[in-house]
């Protein structure tokens, strides 16, 4: 628009900084936007500048792993005993949520699934015997992220533990998940006193035998369709999976007893488990794709928040995990909550969770928003993502695919951070869930994922 | 923003957001609601006072500690308590009755003090709402008190409707007499949490800033003070200030 | 007929409950209706009034009902349409980007982005404003320089405008942008690249009862060498082609020589008046330049400059003991500071010299006469603005009315969007204070649909003792001569 032709149209203003300018216009009723303005990411210009030109090759590359996401096709293919299937898995290793961690750095609820694992295992036979034996050598604590897996929470998987496999159909790859404990006193959370032990059992000894016949006799269960319908009614499949785990329920309850139908029935987040695999399956076959900028893992483990792209290999950034902004069960505080914790945030990585929160107005209402927030926390994903999925939908937003993709490259630029919703440890472990909350990710692990992939762009 | 005073009976804790107004957000305690106001609407039990205030946007809960408060994720120290205590008895009543007849806003339940104040209901709705208020009220004062309270309970418009707001006043007068109000309280109470909040407070004779000032003008009966802060109490709410008013002056008059 | 509506859990305050359903009782065919609360009172007064729907039988106390009685369905369903509207709480549930693209989802045609933010993040994100074809609005100051030049060029070929870094005001189709005054529309077009002298012009004008068209502010750098008046020329070439703009006003602190004979040349080629005012390489005034600029714009011959009234000058004189014999100006705008040092030529001190005058050693300490200009750095590095925060210029002028050589305090007041809110309050105390002892002069650059109201402020400062004159040049005229007749 020339300048004159400026003069004879209607002003319409974007005001950019100080918001008593904005006044001045809503009192002349000009059409303005307030920008609630927010400095860059502070990174190295000369890397900024490297990145700009690469930008063609980049986009080329982030074009190539946007569609191996949204052509994953997760379904769940069956259970088996973790140490028979998991790669990589010994009888000495745990496996636990988020970036690699020795055991003097675990926090306190990660600590508590330490000692519940070994207990269950038989390894320790009390739980200062666990604690010695989790200080010594003999114990090998890897990231599930790095044999495949994902866990919920602290993550911890064990050999003996059923886990589900989540097969994705398009690339033939695999990924595993433990079973859902369901809520109150879990080893998720850290606990580790008896019933908690007991029903690790129950879960090995019937809860998994029967589920195993079970998707044996329907061959296997499309996860991808159960995620996107279940998106279209109400649920994120992070924090809400009522209706995807309903889903599954009236898949499989044809083959299930009343005691394991009882169990699922009472266990609205049963879903999350396999959420988390299907988004798993379908990252991991986006790995190693060359010069791309876009997150194929975001996980914490309680004490730090890491991130691999898919351009930089097995590498992972890291930086402090936050406490998230929650809304506490009564008599706990944000004082007594963990740092962010759990592989749960790869469902945000494949376009679900926070990402699709405009999903799941009921749980935005649950930490204290309006609806409206929830809109606004997705359509603000749009901006970091590389892509929109062809088949997780929004209904409010006419249907929009959810946004798709997490460009490090974006979230620098923005200094917007992936947005996600979460449960809430609390710090002691064994005390279990205190809240539900939602937080940005740190901008640390962002920042030096980007400058170490400005270093490794290559041509061709 | 800067905390300018919180009320003496919020206690610590972690409130989820309730509501959020122009210029006041709301947490819910139990079953009463804690406000973040601005300094227009000012001190009260349950408020904490802010200035410069925005209502901000997240939704976040409100959290208080001993010595300061998270809202809207930003952390505020606590500096001073405002104490909601009924300072003492307040004696010049014929000059606050001038006033009420005077100055109240037009649909305010200062009819039931001056009849000539009803002509300023027009519609159908309206002289009902006359009617049925001025039964109630008559059934408070000369008849049996819960029912008329019932009939009063949730009458009027807003966040707090007028019927809530005599009440309100009728228990602060109550209070101020020595008499306990627990059955006045519990025939007002409603699904209504503003309300509620509200009549609780006033059955523990807790007073927010406003009607605080009043009554302290009128302990000491400056006509320039009195006059001040009536002003100041009828401008609460669109009519809420003039309704406990008039509540009030009811109860204790002479 | 009766109808209604339920919204559950729906809160609103008394307030906007009144007004709503004052204004759906008022529209065509509404014979009653309320908008309340579905007590159980309320519903018996519903019922006692007529206005109770069988739909409010489930409705309780935290649900909002809307009964509307109306002569046809046609108007009740009107009424009931129109609820919502105004219901509606304004901006409470806006949404807020946290950047420009994010902006243009919610408004997809904005044309002018106004940024304020720091310098050196300000030019990056007028740039990216720029790309997406928006004008510019450039408030922030420490753009570097290079940035400058590259957003100017950039824009300059695409046709889009630059206004600033630095640009404090601008007035475009009417709207009020940054720190502007309330100004009346009109023929007069204005390019400047000095930010008080557009606010003091454009308010001239308008209290003159003339106009403006519009009023581009172009950032006080564009007419250096550097730049090379890349927007100044551009802002002249669109006033040449606006056909609202009759005549053409330039303000500026002296351009370039390179700069000016490529602004010259322009002008050349425009067949409107264009009425120049370089402070201090002209002899004219910024208010001759404005009323000059008024007259032409109503085919009338520019006004002859009036000899100043030298009889107020020397009644204020007479008061003065014999030791005081020196101006001491203490301005907020520093277009003002420079004007004054131009008009009251030789033996002048300032803080930011210009003309003839020479640097103060101590901004802190006035010497004979003293020019300050409390809008540069040394005096608003970590606080506001002189024109916002008057606490210093305040504390100045009793330090000055003090000194027992001070004759006339001269000062300006800024009006308009931005500035301090009321001005009157802050300075009559001082003013009263300092006219016990020396003369005060000022001026007032606003006009009367400021939000502050120049007349209020006018009539205040008068009652305070001030002497109120129209224009800066108008002030420093009568100081200048006060002091030649002690």
């Amino acid at each position: 628009m020339s300048v004159n032709a400026l003069f004879r149209s209607e002003l319409k203003v974007v005001n950019i900084g100080l918001a008593v300018f904005k006044q001045v216009l809503d009192d002349a009723h000009v059409p303005a936007v307030q920008v609630d303005w927010k400095p860059p990411v502070d990174v190295d210009a000369r890397l900024v500048k490297r990145v700009k030109a690469f930008q063609p090759v980049i986009d080329k590359a982030n074009v190539e792993v946007v569609k191996i996401i949204l052509s994953g096709m997760p379904q769940l293919v069956g259970l088996a005993r973790a140490i028979d299937v998991i790669p990589g898995m010994t009888s000495d290793t745990l496996l636990h949520a988020g970036p690699p961690i020795t055991w003097e750095r675990m926090c306190g609820p990660m600590r508590g699934a330490v000692v519940g694992a070994l207990l269950y295992e038989r390894k320790a036979g009390t739980p200062e015997e666990a604690e010695r034996l989790a200080a010594s050598s003999a114990i090998k604590f890897s990231p599930c992220h790095e044999h495949a897996a994902v866990g919920p929470m602290a993550g911890v998987t064990s050999p003996s533990m059923p886990v589900f496999i989540v097969k994705n159909e398009a690339l033939g790859n695999f990924a595993y998940c433990s079973m859902n404990e369901g809520l109150g006193k879990v080893l998720r959370y850290g606990a580790y006193s008896e019933p908690v032990i007991q029903k690790l059992r129950w879960m090995e000894n019937t809860l998994y035998p029967v589920l195993k016949k079970a998707v044996a006799k329907v061959g296997k269960v499309d996860l991808k369709n159960i995620i996107a319908q279940a998106l279209h009614m109400g649920d994120e499949v992070h924090n809400r999976n009522r209706a995807a785990t309903s889903l599954l329920y009236r898949t499989l309850a044809p083959s299930l007893g009343p005691e394991v139908l009882e169990f699922i029935n009472g266990n609205d987040h049963f879903f999350l488990n396999l959420s988390m695999a299907a988004s798993k399956a379908t990252l991991d076959a986006a790995r190693g794709i060359k010069n791309s900028s876009v997150l194929v893992v975001m996980a914490r483990n309680g004490t730090d928040f890491g991130i691999q792209l898919s351009g930089t290999g097995n590498e992972w950034f890291t930086g402090p995990a936050d406490v998230p902004d929650a809304l506490y069960f009564p008599g706990y505080t944000k004082s007594d909550a963990n740092p962010d914790i759990g592989d749960s945030a790869i469902t945000e990585t494949n376009g679900l969770g926070g990402f699709a929160i405009a999903a799941a107005p009921a749980i935005v209402q649950f930490v204290g928003g309006s609806a409206e927030d929830a809109v606004n926390y997705t359509r603000q994903m749009y901006e970091i993502t590389a892509g929109e999925n062809n088949v997780y939908q929004i209904p409010y937003l006419n249907f929009r695919g959810t946004p798709t993709g997490i460009d490090v490259i974006k979230v620098v630029e923005k200094n917007i951070l992936p947005f996600i919703d979460t449960g809430v440890a609390h710090k002691e472990p064994g005390v279990g869930q205190i809240g539900a909350g939602v937080l940005n990710a740190p901008l640390e692990p962002f920042k030096k994922a980007f400058e170490k992939f400005a270093k490794t762009l290559r041509k061709g | 923003m800067t905390l300018v005073s919180i009320g003496d009976l919020v206690e610590e804790g972690t409130y989820p957001f309730h509501s959020r107004f122009n210029r006041a957000v709301n947490f819910t305690q139990g079953v009463r609601l804690i406000s973040v106001v601005d300094e227009t609407i000012g001190d009260g039990p349950l408020n904490i006072v802010l200035r410069n205030f925005d209502p901000g946007r997240s939704g976040a809960p409100l959290q208080i500690f001993a010595e300061e408060i998270t809202f809207e994720g930003r952390k505020y120290s606590i500096a001073s308590r405002y104490s909601s205590e009924i300072p003492g008895e307040p004696r010049y009543l014929s000059m606050f009755k001038r006033l009420l007849i005077t100055t109240a806003p037009p649909k305010s339940l200062a009819f039931l003090l001056d009849e000539t104040r009803v002509q300023n209901f027009q519609t159908g709705f309206e002289r009902k709402f006359v009617e049925h208020v001025k039964l109630g009220v008559d059934e408070i004062f000369h008849g049996d008190r819960l029912t008329g309270v019932r009939a009063l309970r949730g009458c009027g418009l807003g966040l707090t409707p007028s019927g809530d707001d005599f009440i309100a006043g009728h228990l602060i007068g109550l209070h101020l007499r020595g008499e306990t109000a627990d059955d006045v309280f519990e025939a007002a109470r409603s699904d209504n949490i503003f309300s509620n909040t509200f009549l609780d407070l006033a059955r523990q004779g807790r007073l927010f800033g406003r009607l605080k000032n009043l009554i302290l003008a009128l302990m000491h009966g400056g006509e320039k003070a009195v006059r001040e802060t009536t002003t100041k109490l009828f401008a609460v709410g669109g009519t809420s200030g003039a309704d406990l008013a008039t509540g009030f002056y009811m109860t204790v008059r002479p | 007929m009766i109808t209604g509506q339920v919204r559950k859990g729906a809160y609103f305050d008394s307030v906007t409950l009144m007004r709503v359903g004052k204004e759906i009782t008022g529209m065509p065919g509404v014979i009653d209706a309320a908008v309340v609360m579905a007590t159980a009172s309320n519903k018996a007064i519903l019922n006692a009034s007529g206005l109770l729907s069988v739909q409010f039988k489930d409705a309780g106390d935290t649900d909002l009902v809307i009964a509307v009685k109306a002569e046809s369905e046609a108007a009740a369903k009107t009424a009931l349409a129109a609820v919502d509207g105004l219901l509606k709480r304004p901006a409470a549930t806006e949404s807020r980007p946290v950047n420009l693209s994010g902006a243009l989802q919610i408004l997809p045609d904005a044309n002018l982005a106004l940024i304020s933010i720091a310098g050196r993040y300000a030019g990056d994100e007028a740039m990216r404003a720029l790309e997406a074809g928006m004008h510019v609005m450039l408030f922030s100051d420490n753009v570097p320089l290079e940035k400058e030049i590259a957003l100017k060029r950039f824009a300059a070929k695409r046709g889009l405008l630059v206004m600033g870094p630095d640009c404090g005001t601008a007035i475009i189709n009417g709207v009020p942008l940054a720190f502007a005054n309330v100004v009346n529309r009109g023929n007069i077009g204005i390019a400047a690249a000095a930010g008080t002298g557009l606010q003091e012009v454009s308010c001239i004008i308008s209290n003159a009862g003339a106009g403006i068209s519009q009023a581009i502010g172009t950032g006080g750098r564009d007419v250096k060498k550097e730049v090379g008046g890349i927007m100044f020329i551009e802002a002249l070439k669109a006033l040449a082609k606006d056909e609202q703009t009759k005549v053409i006003l330039l303000v500026s602190k002296p351009p370039h020589p390179a700069v000016l004979k490529r602004i010259t040349k322009s002008i050349k080629t425009i067949r409107k008046p264009v009425v120049t005012m370089f402070i201090g390489a002209s002899p004219t005034t910024l208010e001759e330049a404005a009323l000059t600029a008024v007259a032409l714009s109503r085919g009338k011959k520019p006004p002859e400059v009036a000899a100043p009234d030298t009889k107020i000058a020397k009644r204020e004189a007479g008061k003065r003991k014999k030791r005081q014999k020196y101006v001491r100006g203490l301005f907020s705008g520093g277009t003002f500071c420079a004007e004054a040092q131009i008009l009251l030529g030789n033996g002048v001190y300032s803080n930011a010299p210009t003309g003839k005058s020479r640097q103060l050693k101590d901004s802190l300490k006035s010497q004979k006469n003293t020019l300050i200009d409390l809008g540069e750095d040394e005096f608003t590095v970590g606080r506001p603005h002189p024109m916002i925060d008057y606490s210093l210029r305040n504390k100045r002028i009793l330090q000055e009315a003090e000194d027992p050589e001070t004759a006339v305090i001269l000062l300006d007041v800024v009006l308009g969007y931005g500035s301090n809110p009321d001005p009157a309050a802050e300075l009559t105390g001082v003013i009263r204070e300092a006219c016990r002892r020396v003369s005060v002069v000022c001026s007032i650059t606003g006009t009367d649909k400021d939000p502050q109201n120049r007349s209020r402020v006018k009539t205040a400062l008068r009652k305070a003792g001030a002497i109120v004159m129209p224009s800066n040049a108008a002030a420093c005229k009568l100081a200048g001569s006060i002091i030649q007749c002690l």
